[in-house]
């Protein structure tokens, strides 16, 4: 128990040492609940069962090549009792002859042999690809874990095997600690909002860097143009050392992606693999919508409502409102049907994936091939994905000292967009609506505000609408060793993205019918390029105890794009679509644009890393950096960083402390930047625009946005602290990192005022800071011949706060509602963002509050109740408080896996604790607004007469005023998800025929989705991100509207290795 | 050792080709037009104006209810069939409230850019004359125009005449109205002089010499400058090439697309369906025309058939109503019997059945050739009859009604037959005479609520007219809501704004 007591103290005065003390008592109490996640998983280990043996035996370890492997673990099996061999892979081990000794070494496999009567005992251990662990992946190279001073989180293999995403962040959700990944939408192909640790800018860009085998795709790239299935490995870099050497690029986290190569596999036996599967997928966690009758009786109510009814009081008049048996009810209830418009538009979609990949070595040459076929139906119907993706890696040794390579991949997919948007549906489209009129027409209009609107089955059955996308991704590399030790590389590399979108608007849609439009077609395409080319030259060197790592490098990148669209309207008929462009016959309805964008980066890079004994590593890293879109003088910018490990189980003190076998305590410190800013952004404009003079039409011009001048890069300066320990050989790892980073010269759009200028004016001003812990815990609980467990268990916490703003105290983020003020704004010393709003006091229910309020002849009895701060009797900004924020006090996921001979069980939670979710749709549906939905809650609602005493508002006394955002929108978006549970099983071939052909066949089934946990009203909390995209959006998260749902999906699939 | 040397050169002559970096960072903005480097010709010129036009096209001001918001709501003519848009119609207009927002931003967009091609045209030699004075005298023109209407919302506002730094433009204090209005009146007579008499059939729309000077009737006649505004109407009357249509009707009747400018009207904002750019079509008709399913007929059983006849009229019935005649307004006992006007404003049958609700016939157009949220209906600013009936009041304020008739009853010939001229008066029964005469002539016209504000009985209109029972202003309306209040995402971006004025014209 002593082991137990000194884990749990180290763990507690980290997370303590870890938050200020400000935050500390608010966070301690979180904290103790997460204590006792601790506790129990750890007590979990423990009880896994030690017992003791005797006797001596001595041998040798080395690996194929005969060389001595040090550090190599041996255990007697059952127990806990162990050496490892010395510097010339020596050892000597006291056990009885009934005894099994298990030799375990990171890079090898492990092996076991049974003492019987040895007492010397020689072990050759293979070399396995579970070498790569102890390899990660850097910008601009690799390095040895233990020479790493940096926080890298690394998601190897097997994690990644058969998971049922298509897309790369799907695949990082939950396993990395401080990357959080949020998916926005449930739509096939849609991107996750990834942030690793926090926001680091408001305005620029937050998305991480995308870097896939050495090529800087950006941070834009289209992960869909990737095969999940061709990667080795992921890198998230999270800290300055890493980061610095991106530079301006790397604030916002690097992400490296690492495909698969020939490499290490056993000479001259290629390795084919085919892995099939098929999933289908539902929706689930749906959005309740009031039904037809009950939507009828409110707007009868609604209707009914009159503001007279006055009411003495003191000698005054108070109108508080009545309900007018006398008006007409405009909807008879009888006569209402309900359609379940969600119900239509849905489906149950299915998903087929292909892979085929072939990978080998010989001796000069290593490759790596494949083919992966992916479609996807979405939930939506007529919507989905069609994609091929092929890959060829290859290496070559051109002479003993040169050496090139390239990689090449090459999608072409096609993506069916949504005909129809699920978040309008789910607002406005009434459920009285029929989707067809009594001649069996669609019908055309909201039925209450008697507007065209747009028929959501009309648009699944009519609209064309679709994305073609080619992408290349090609680079090669010379690799030249100049003298030993130092080696010259050359990359070059380049991204081409072709894309087209065509979308075709059938005559016969009803809101087009309607006004005898005919059809309109419109072609979109963008063009871009991303050239890259690199040279590095590395030195690396060994002399006695010390070891020198030195890069250096030159880079230049060239990105741009071009874009034309063009439209056309007026089509008589349908036949041609977007394929006939010349066909539409109104020529007032033509539109053609086209668009160029350019950057330009320019850099030097640098990396010198000391070590001395593998004990004190010392790392200096930087970049200097050019870019474009500044003016002459503040082009470049220099973004260096310093970080130091000390492995102290090097030391000769640890030698006697068995039990801890790693334990290694780093930290970093540097600056990192961010050019968040557009091409041309410092040259005043004229956009283009059109007049008409008498229906003639005129081109004209007006003043853009104004033009930002003298800005410079954004800096973030980040801390990094970390803690790696590792247990009973590894069988318990516990990593612990604290970061905190604080952005400066926030490139921050800020508002003019309108006598100024139209839209916001970007400035150098304000500060932000995040600071946050990330935890580990990888354990081995059992392990034995036929069973193994283990669990990994990572949690991350991450609080920001904005230090400063220039001149303002408060920047209003936009109004996402139809109604109401700002809903969130980025407040000094608060997180960023904070949902902002008035305190709602459910409804009026006295005429004295009414007088109070000096709300006479604006509120009612059961109209809804505002604090109003300021007692101006108006609701408005000035009452605004902050009534929540998206950021969760800590995320993580708890992965469990059992094997049991063939067989392998993966369940895999995921969850986020504390944050709020901003329901966007309150606004009309619990306010109730007349051509809108109604949220099933307002069934509680005040009536006259029958409850007057609830919260909830009266039918009609806020459908055409102002209602404020207020607590009532903001909900815990807290939840915890069974994300993945997955069954596989390798079939016995080994005692077969087969196996002289195949050499494994593996079979699962997958569970996506399975369940959630959480208190959220409008379906799933996690869908809730206003946008991804950069600038004000990229900040403005946390927001629900009925966004696309998110799949339960039942997947089965097959994988053979020949 | 050679091989070594070949490779290493090849890499190190790749560096060498970037040493000159400099160029390789520097921007070349294609695709976009730098203001540096425009005014060339007169094409351009007339390119810039043109933009001047497309801002009156926002929604917050001519294509939907925008300055009607403010010029033709919570007055005593018009309001919605329905609970909409209450903050409006029941005074609730407070800070951060509908306070314009909107539209106090797209009138200083024009200031701003109307400045700036001031300052770029002025004696730029590139133009040819007749181009430079004609952007000249729109560009006054409209920069005229957008003060008046901050200056009648808003009361001091913020002024400038050239575009200053941003950082400048962003601590503007508010500046006297009399200033303003004094420098404008000066501008008006400046583009009066280069402005055009009129343009060819594909320019109609443009400003002209009476645009300029009916704008600046309108700001003396404000003033109460009663002289000026006499002055200013006659160079109009006799002048323009401007005359009053025979038939009242047929000055709002805009089916024809083709045919959409009469001779009456001064100045419009030009509207057409299916433009290329979003805001091209007006919005606006919508709220004068019924809706679907609710408004019509007022016999439900009717229904069906209505529907029907409509269609074989290639009609429909489908906006929003937001602007419907007030009961008393649109009670025929209210005005003369005799009043041709009637049937030409309000419209309570149509093709043979009672609609629910009165309406604004002037307005409305329920053919199908003019679609929803897209109508071709340009949007009268500026006719000729309100500035007879400005010099008619301006003349009986100056020296009572002897000289006034003329003008009056120039537009009281079409709306009676036979003719009610109007004599012996005397001034007083003919100022009260004449607050009705606009009334029935400019109704819904923008014209109203700063009628009854220049006379001040704007709060005794509004506390006695009956109003629909959803409505309730006269409970609400006080002396403050004469001028808006500054919006306040303006005040907390500029807090210059309340140094002259604390209170925010009543408001805090």
């Amino acid at each position: 128990m002593q082991h137990l007591y000194v884990i749990i103290k180290i763990l507690i005065t980290l997370i303590i040492f870890n938050f200020t003390s400000e935050k500390k008592q608010t966070m301690l109490k979180k904290i103790n609940k997460m204590k006792f996640r601790y506790y129990t998983l750890i007590l979990f280990v423990f009880l896994s069962g030690v017992v003791f043996s005797q006797s001596t035996i001595s041998g040798v370890v080395t690996d194929n090549n005969k060389i001595p492997i040090p550090g190599v673990s041996i255990i007697i099996k059952g127990t806990t009792k162990g050496e490892s061999t010395d510097f010339d892979g020596k050892f000597s081990i006291k056990a009885s002859p009934n005894d099994v000794l298990q030799f375990i070494s990171l890079g090898y496999s492990n092996k076991e042999v049974k003492v019987g009567n040895q007492t010397s005992i020689n072990v050759i251990l293979e070399e396995s690809s579970e070498q790569l662990e102890e390899i990660v992946v850097i910008g601009y190279g690799t390095s040895n874990k233990k020479e790493l001073v940096s926080s890298v989180s690394s998601i190897k293999g097997d994690a990644l095997e058969n998971q049922p995403v298509s897309r790369v962040d799907q695949a990082l959700q939950g396993r990395a600690a401080g990357v959080e990944v949020v998916s926005n939408s449930g739509a096939p192909g849609a991107g996750a909002t990834i942030r690793i640790r926090g926001n680091s800018s408001i305005n620029g860009n937050n998305n991480p860097l995308f870097v896939i085998d050495g090529f800087i795709v950006g941070t834009g790239f289209n992960l869909n143009n990737l095969n999940v299935n061709d990667i080795e490995s992921i890198e998230v870099l999270k800290d300055a050392t890493a980061l610095s050497i991106y530079g301006t690029r790397g604030a916002a986290g690097v992400i490296l992606v690492t495909t698969k190569s020939g490499k290490g596999l056993e000479s001259g036996k290629p390795s084919i693999s085919v892995n099939v599967y098929t999933s289908v997928d539902q929706v689930t966690n749906e959005i309740d919508i009031l039904g037809g009758e009950d939507y009828v009786n409110y707007v009868n109510e609604a209707g009914r409502f009159t503001p007279g009814r006055p009411v003495n009081f003191g000698g005054i008049p108070i109108a508080v409102g009545r309900t007018d048996d006398s008006l007409p009810l405009q909807y008879d209830p009888s006569q209402v049907q309900t359609t379940d418009w969600l119900d239509l538009v849905t489906q149950q979609a299915l998903r087929n994936n292909l892979d085929i990949s072939i990978r080998g070595n010989s001796e000069n040459i290593n490759y790596y091939s494949s083919v992966n076929y992916f479609s996807q139906e979405g939930l939506l119907r007529n919507s989905g994905i069609d994609r091929f993706i092929f890959r060829n890696n290859m290496d070559i040794n051109l002479t003993s000292k040169l050496k090139a390579g390239f990689r090449l991949n090459v999608t072409r997919q096609k993506r069916e967009n949504n005909k129809i948007n699920y978040g309008n549906i789910v607002s406005s489209v009434l459920p009285i609506r029929s989707v067809y009129d009594d001649n069996g027409n669609f019908t055309a209009e909201n039925p209450i505000s008697g507007s065209l609107q747009r028929n959501p089955i009309a648009d699944l059955e009519l609209r064309e609408d679709h994305d073609l996308v080619t992408n290349i991704i090609a680079n090669s590399y010379l690799e030249y060793e100049i003298a030993k030790d130092l080696k010259l590389k050359s990359s070059f590399g380049a991204t081409l993205n072709y894309f087209k979108n065509n979308r075709y608007l059938p005559g016969l849609l009803p809101e087009r019918l309607d006004t005898e439009l005919g059809g309109e077609a419109r072609v979109q395409t963008n063009q871009s390029k991303n050239i890259l080319q690199e040279n590095t030259i590395t030195y690396k060197k060994v002399f006695d105890r010390h070891s020198i790592n030195v890069l250096g490098g030159f880079t230049w990148q060239k990105i741009n794009s071009e874009s034309v669209s063009t439209l056309a309207g007026g089509f008589p008929f349908d036949v041609l679509e977007f394929n006939g462009l010349g066909i539409g016959s109104d020529p007032e309805t033509y539109q053609v644009a086209s668009g160029f964008s350019q950057r330009t980066l320019l850099s030097y890079l640098a990396r010198f890393t000391y070590s001395y004994d593998k004990k004190y590593v010392l790392t200096l890293a930087g970049r200097y950096d050019g870019s474009s879109v500044f003016e002459d003088g503040s082009k470049y910018a220099f973004f260096p960083s310093v970080g130091a490990a000390w492995n102290i189980d090097e030391e000769s003190f640890m030698k006697d402390i068995e039990f801890i076998n790693r334990f290694k305590v780093r930290g970093s410190f540097g600056i990192v930047g961010e050019q968040g800013i557009s091409p041309f952004n410092s040259f005043d404009r004229y956009n283009p625009t059109f007049n008409y003079f008498n229906e003639n039409l005129n081109s004209a011009v007006v003043l853009g946005s104004p033009a930002s001048r003298g800005l410079v890069w954004e800096t973030t300066e980040q801390l990094d602290l970390g803690l790696e320990i590792g247990f009973l050989q590894n069988r318990i790892s516990f990593e612990a990192g604290y970061y905190k980073k604080v952005t400066k010269d926030l490139l921050l759009n800020t508002d003019i005022p309108n006598t100024a200028g139209v839209g916001r004016l970007t400035r150098n001003t304000g500060s932000v800071q995040n600071q946050g812990v990330e935890l580990l815990l990888n354990t081995v609980n059992v392990r034995n011949d036929n069973f193994k467990w283990t669990s990994s268990l990572s949690i991350s916490a991450n609080r920001s706060k904005v230090l400063d703003l220039g001149d303002e105290d408060i920047i209003l983020l936009q109004n996402t509602g139809n109604q109401g003020n700002s809903s969130a704004a980025l407040i000094v010393g608060q997180p960023f963002p904070v949902f902002i709003g008035a305190e709602y006091l459910g409804t009026y229910q006295d005429p004295q509050q009414i007088v109070d309020d000096n709300r006479i002849g604006r509120s009612f009895l059961g109209s809804p109740r505002f604090r109003d701060l300021n007692g101006d009797g108006t609701i408005n900004n000035q009452d605004a408080l902050t009534i929540g924020s998206p950021e969760a006090d800590f995320f993580g996921g708890l992965r469990n896996t059992f094997t049991y001979k063939g067989f392998s069980l993966d369940v895999f939670f995921q969850g986020s604790y504390g944050n709020e979710v901003f329901n966007v749709l309150t606004q009309t549906s619990y306010y109730g607004r007349g051509d809108q939905n109604l949220d099933p809650r307002v069934l509680n609602r005040w009536r006259e007469g029958v409850d007057e005493v609830s919260n909830i508002p009266r039918a009609g006394t806020s459908t055409s005023v102002f209602n404020p955002n207020s607590t009532v929108n903001v909900e815990d978006g807290s939840f915890l998800r069974l994300r993945t549970v997955s069954l596989s099983y390798d079939l016995p071939i080994k005692s077969t025929s087969l196996k002289d052909v195949i050499r494994n066949i593996n079979v699962y089934v997958i569970g996506n989705n399975l369940a959630l946990f959480s208190n959220f009203s409008l379906g799933d909390p996690e869908v809730n991100n206003f946008s991804s995209g950069s600038g004000f959006n990229s900040v403005s998260q946390g927001f629900a509207s009925g966004q696309y749902p998110y799949a339960r999906s039942i997947l089965t699939g097959v994988k053979i290795e020949f | 050792m050679k091989k070594i040397n070949k490779i290493t050169v090849i890499f190190i002559l790749g560096l060498l080709l970037f040493t000159n970096c400099d160029s390789f960072l520097e921007e070349e903005p294609k695709g976009i037009l730098q203001t540096d480097n425009f005014y060339n010709n007169d094409r351009e010129a007339v390119l810039a104006t043109n933009g001047l036009y497309r801002i009156l096209h926002r929604g917050s001001l001519y294509r939907t209810r925008g300055l009607d918001n403010y010029y033709v709501n919570g007055a005593d003519l018009v309001g919605p069939s329905r609970n909409v848009n209450g903050n409006i119609h029941n005074y609730l207009i407070d800070e951060g409230v509908a306070d314009g927002n909107g539209t106090w931003g797209a009138l200083y967009e024009i200031v701003r850019n109307a400045s700036d091609i001031i300052a770029r045209v002025d004696g730029n030699e590139n133009l040819s004359e007749t181009i430079r004075n004609q952007v000249l005298g729109e560009a006054y023109f409209m920069r005229a125009l957008a003060y008046f209407h901050l200056t009648n919302l808003w009361g001091d506002v913020p002024y400038f005449r050239e575009l200053l730094p941003i950082q400048e433009l962003s601590v503007l204090t508010r500046v006297s109205k009399n200033i303003i209005t004094t420098d404008m009146k000066a501008d008006l007579e400046v583009a009066f002089n280069l402005l055009p008499d009129s343009y060819g059939d594909a320019e109609l729309g443009r400003a002209t010499k009476a645009a300029a000077k009916t704008l600046q009737a309108k700001y003396y006649l404000f003033d109460k400058e009663w002289q000026l505004t006499i002055d200013a109407c006659n160079e109009i009357i006799d002048k323009s090439p401007h005359r009053l249509l025979a038939n009242f009707a047929d000055v709002f009747d805009q089916t024809d697309k083709e045919n959409q400018i009469n001779e009456e009207h001064i100045f419009v904002v030009d509207f057409t369906t299916e433009g290329v750019f979003g805001d091209a079509g007006t919005s606006r008709t919508d709220d004068y025309t019924p809706r679907g399913s609710r408004d019509e007929p007022a016999d439900v059983s009717q229904r069906a058939a209505f529907l029907q006849d409509l269609e074989d009229r290639d009609e429909e019935m489908t906006g929003f109503a937001f602007a419907i005649p007030l009961p008393e307004f649109a009670d025929k006992a209210n005005w003369d019997a005799d009043d041709l006007r009637y049937d030409a404003t309000i419209v309570q049958e149509y093709i043979g059945y009672r609609l629910k609700f009165p309406y604004f016939r002037k307005f409305w157009n329920v053919t199908t050739t003019s679609p929803r949220f897209d109508h071709h209906e340009n949007y009268i600013v500026f006719r000729l009859a309100d500035v007879y009936l400005m010099a008619a009041e301006a003349e009986n304020e100056l020296n009572g009604p002897a000289n006034a008739y003329v003008y009056v009853n120039e537009v009281r010939k079409r709306a009676f037959d036979p003719d009610k001229p109007w004599s012996g008066m005397t001034q007083d029964s003919f100022r009260e005479a004449i607050r009705d005469e606009r009334k029935f002539e400019l109704a819904a016209e923008g014209h109203r609520k700063m009628d009854l504000i220049r006379w001040g009985i704007l709060l005794d209109v509004v506390k006695s007219v009956q109003h629909r029972p959803f409505n309730n202003p006269a409970a609400n309306i006080q002396e403050k809501h004469l001028l808006l209040p500054i919006p306040q995402q303006e005040l907390l971006l500029n807090p210059n704004l309340l140094i002259t004025d604390p209170t925010n014209n009543g408001y805090r």
